[in-house]
């Protein structure tokens, strides 16, 4: 019958649709419809020749499409090899069911000729690969953080690839031999398999997630070791005040001596009055630091303010508590820190008269961290700013509120308030800590 | 009208805020009057408990005493959520991010030998009565932003438009010289405006008010600030009804 050349293919919308719940992507309705039509199609056309090309297409071209929506190649590999598994045991579990049911007819021969029967076929298919697919998502997803997978190791993706593959042709030998049908039990094969799969996944993407978690601890690490070298820089600053100290009372000894009232009068508004607000701002910013009681967070806050410092701006701190953040990730916070207090220095650092004022308050359950920088650029546009790839002065600026944009997406509990008045620009995190994130 | 309150713990200063401030009232024939000047923290917050309506309080942040200017601040705020608080300071730089965050103060005074009190006190007075007349008499409308406890006041007529961000779940708030970005859903925003507004898309509120131009080919709308905003095909026949 030439019309069922033209049904077959049909399965390849569920695998479509499996493929989709299961790599948990965001497509576009209009999108995911021309991706069916091309698998239909694509599988019609290899279903003329074998049937073993028509899997292993419709195979790379789930893979393909979980790719080009978003996720790693590794992803999509991935979750096309568990499509292609579900596929086969609905598929199995579907004939078996009928069989069950029509006993008297020669089931694979009727599959072929009726319409009718395809159709209950499919939808028994349909249902329960949507089904497997739904419980596999939640599984895969939230228990095995699958997006996380940044930066695979290549040896780890080599043993990955084979071991899929080898699966994958594993069970399509038997498969095509139509032993599926003939041998219900070999379904259990499959789920062990299946089981199999999921253990690996879950070493794969778990080794990859450790991985990174350590890259960060690593950066922390060297976050800190900055964090002492400055204490240390700051201490020698404070022995050089020390002895700035005592020469300003051997000089006044000078004046006293000799008698010059006048002298001393000058000297004391000239000298003594400047350097003792110098000394009184140094020794208040890192004074006040030590209100912050993650010593990350204060390696950050200390390297951009002598940073700053460095460059002749004058970062002004405003902690009146301590403060310690319990409802976002410590890692989170110090990079949005980071990023904003690089482009407040940045930005202040063109201005005739710079200054960065970096304040964290308190207010009931709310912890709010303002950062008010002068600025150059009255026509700044709040909404490009953030987007990624924007940027005023070359050096991926932008890139840099683009990730903060992002960083800010896993947390429900955090407002960022940005605005630019009369050369001032201000970014003011709002964060409620009332709410603990799980 | 407009009571005030004094905290300072030196005397002599005290005396001399007490003075300026009556010369102001006096001088510009305000209806407000000094309630109380202590240095006592804890009388001012008894007299602030029992009294009512929007006040005036110039507090020393240095009190002498168990709590300090900002916790009194803080602790007036419970009780007169709308009054207007002026801190007297030394160190102002040390602490006005905290001033204007923690008890959204009003402002903050200089305590030192080159500042003019009277005139710097004369101006914080009127520019709270600004403010307390104009509340009083405002229809403004305001959208408010939620972060916890904390609320942010949004004037309606300075929203261009609302927008899902990229990012799942938060909304972005479009002024001229503002962006916010919040944890919320459009589709429950737009219940919380009035007839200006108009959802225009399923990611946009646009505030009508503020279009320029619109495209009805390319279904673009041109809003104040170079802000586009992409219509639906239902929306941009909705608007041109309107």
């Amino acid at each position: 019958m030439v019309y069922m050349d033209f049904i077959k293919p049909l399965t390849a919308i569920i695998f479509c649709l499996t493929a989709g719940i299961i790599s948990d992507i965001k497509i576009k309705k209009l999108n995911f419809l021309l991706w069916t039509i091309a698998s239909y199609i694509v599988v019609g056309v290899s279903l003329l020749y074998s049937r073993v090309l028509s899997s292993a297409a419709i195979f790379v071209l789930m893979a393909i499409m979980i790719r080009n929506n978003g996720n790693k190649l590794v992803s999509g590999f991935n979750s096309a090899m568990f499509a292609m598994i579900i596929m086969i045991i609905a598929d199995s579990v579907a004939s078996f069911l009928l069989k069950k049911i029509y006993i008297d007819i020669d089931f694979q021969a009727q599959l072929r000729l009726s319409w009718q029967l395809f159709a209950q076929f499919f939808i028994i298919e349909g249902l329960i690969a949507i089904m497997f697919s739904v419980t596999m998502r939640q599984l895969l997803h939230k228990k095995m953080h699958i997006k996380e997978s940044g930066k695979v190791d290549l040896k780890v993706l080599i043993v990955f690839f084979v071991t899929t593959m080898s699966v994958f042709v594993f069970m399509y030998a038997t498969a095509i031999k139509g032993t599926i049908s003939l041998h219900p039990q070999l379904i259990i094969i499959y789920i062990v398999f299946f089981l199999f799969l999921i253990i690996f996944t879950y070493f794969v993407f778990n080794t990859t997630f450790k991985e990174r978690r350590l890259e960060h601890g690593a950066e922390e690490m060297k976050r800190l070791e900055e964090y002492t070298a400055n204490i240390e820089s700051m201490y020698r600053d404070i022995r050089s005040i020390r002895h700035d100290y005592s020469n300003v009372i051997s000089s006044m000894i000078g004046y006293l001596d000799e008698n010059d009232m006048n002298g001393l009068r000058e000297y004391f508004k000239n000298e003594i009055v400047p350097f003792a607000g110098r000394m009184e701002t140094a020794d208040n910013n890192m004074s006040v630091l030590s209100r912050v009681k993650d010593p990350s967070l204060k390696g950050v806050l200390a390297v951009k303010i002598i940073r700053a410092q460095e460059n002749n701006i004058p970062v002004k701190i405003d902690i009146n508590e301590d403060i310690k953040i319990k409802t976002v990730e410590i890692l989170d916070i110090n990079r949005i820190v980071g990023i904003l207090l690089d482009n407040a220095v940045e930005a202040a650092s063109e201005c005739e008269k710079p200054y960065v004022d970096i304040g964290f308050v308190k207010s009931e359950n709310t912890l709010i961290i303002a950062i008010v920088n002068s600025t150059l650029d009255r026509s700044v546009n709040l909404r490009r700013i953030f987007e990624p790839g924007f940027s005023t002065k070359g050096e991926g600026r932008g890139i840099g509120l683009a990730n903060v944009s992002e960083i800010l997406s896993k947390y429900k509990n955090i407002l960022l308030d940005t605005s630019i008045e009369r050369n001032e620009f201000k970014q003011v995190i709002h964060i409620d800590e009332s709410i603990k994130e799980e | 009208m407009l009571k005030i309150y004094i905290c300072e713990d030196d005397k002599k200063q005290l005396d001399m805020i007490t003075k300026a401030v009556e010369k102001a009232i006096l001088t510009e024939e305000l209806d407000m009057k000094v309630e109380v000047s202590s240095s006592d923290p804890f009388e001012i917050l008894h007299i602030v408990e029992q009294s009512n309506g929007p006040g005036i309080y110039f507090l020393d942040v240095e009190l002498n005493a168990k709590i300090d200017g900002i916790e009194l601040a803080s602790n007036i705020r419970n009780y007169d959520p709308r009054g207007f608080i002026v801190f007297v300071t030394t160190h102002p730089e040390l602490s006005y991010l905290t001033f204007k965050y923690k008890v959204e103060a009003l402002d903050y005074i200089i305590k030192s030998e080159n500042e003019d009190l009277n005139e710097n006190i004369r101006k914080c007075i009127l520019n709270a009565n600004k403010k307390f007349i104009s509340t009083k008499k405002d229809t403004k409308k305001f959208f408010y932003a939620k972060c916890g406890q904390k609320v942010l006041h949004i004037p309606f007529e300075e929203i261009i438009y609302f927008e899902t961000s990229l990012t799942p779940h938060k909304v972005l708030i479009h002024t001229l010289k503002r962006r916010i970005e919040f944890y919320g859903h459009i589709g429950e925003i737009v219940r919380e405006l009035d007839d200006r507004f108009y959802k225009c898309h399923k990611s946009y509120i646009i505030n009508k008010d503020h279009i320029s131009m619109v495209d009805k080919k390319t279904r673009e709308i041109f809003l104040n600030g170079d802000n586009v905003c992409t219509a639906s095909v239902r929306a941009i026949k909705g608007l041109y009804d309107q």
